[in-house]
């Protein structure tokens, strides 16, 4: 076989590789994004209260480290759909909350759970048509979230509603550039893990969710 | 929020500094850096989704 011949049948298989590996993904998050409503549907009817900021912090951090060790086994995948799982139940109070809170909040819902997924199909699609590589991102987006998440943990602390507001906002813009950055990176290969990229996608549609819900409730939340 | 848990949250903050400051620092270092023309292409969808949740917070208050 020519060098030529070998050179076009590694990148077919490469290109068969990739897609085996979005299609993976999606298919992924679909199922784990469908468990994760279950458990928010199952924590809102049985009234459970919100397990609060420490057992939530160590819930997500713990799993995640899981998954992470987890992830070139089948085991990463009961590992992902607890992680989801926990993190639908923590949701369900918080969703809870607002429809209570607001004489509008289900409207505040369906307006925030609408726009993450047009903010999902947007910039998913974007990049995915496009086939821009924005590898150059991630240094960016690691650090923004990493002091994102510092400063949303000192909001919390010293209860500053101003502070809180603004990193919201920050994780609406950091969470759509990590979808672009992790969608670059699975149609361009620099993804292989499937378990991985869904669980840096769900996170991200996690966190604009739960941050547009924050934003919404705060300029148009009618109390 | 009791004090116990505010110093053990902060304390959690700090040890998630701890852990992940130095593999975030070298994924800043050793990310390849973006032209003019990336950061541009980066920018537009970012206007547009500022622009799409100005236009959703504007709605939700009609």
């Amino acid at each position: 076989m020519s060098t030529e011949r070998l050179a076009t049948v590694s990148r077919a298989r490469s290109a068969i590789d990739t897609n085996k590996v979005v299609r993976n993904t999606y298919a992924l998050l679909s199922l784990t994004l469908l468990f994760s409503a279950l458990t928010a549907g199952v924590s809102m009817a049985l009234n459970l209260p919100h397990p609060g900021l420490l057992i939530t912090l160590v819930g997500y951090f713990g799993l995640l480290f899981l998954t992470s060790k987890l992830r070139n086994s089948v085991w990463g995948l009961v590992s992902v759909f607890a992680l989801t799982g926990f993190m639908g139940l923590t949701l369900g109070p918080i969703i809870s909350a607002y429809l209570t809170m607001f004489s509008n909040g289900a409207q505040l819902v369906a307006m925030a759970l609408g726009g993450t997924g047009a903010i999902f199909l947007g910039l998913s699609g974007y990049a995915l048509t496009t086939r821009k590589d924005f590898s150059f991102l991630g240094g960016f987006i690691m650090v923004g979230i990493l002091v994102a998440f510092l400063a949303g943990i000192g909001a919390a602390i010293f209860s500053l509603p101003g502070l809180s507001l603004a990193v919201s906002a920050m994780f609406v813009l950091l969470m759509s550039a990590l979808i672009l950055w992790e969608t670059s990176n699975l149609v361009n290969g620099g993804e292989d893990n499937y378990i991985m990229a869904t669980v840096a996608l769900y996170v991200s549609i996690y966190n604009l969710f739960t941050s547009l819900l924050h934003l919404l409730g705060a300029f148009a939340g009618e109390e | 929020m009791a004090v116990w848990e505010q110093i053990l949250i902060g304390a959690g903050a700090l040890l998630i500094l701890f852990l992940f400051w130095p593999g975030v620092n070298r994924m800043a270092k050793e990310s390849p850096k973006g032209t003019r023309e990336d950061w541009l292409g980066f920018a537009k969808p970012m206007a547009a989704v500022i622009l799409f949740v100005i236009v959703l917070i504007l709605l939700a208050r009609a």
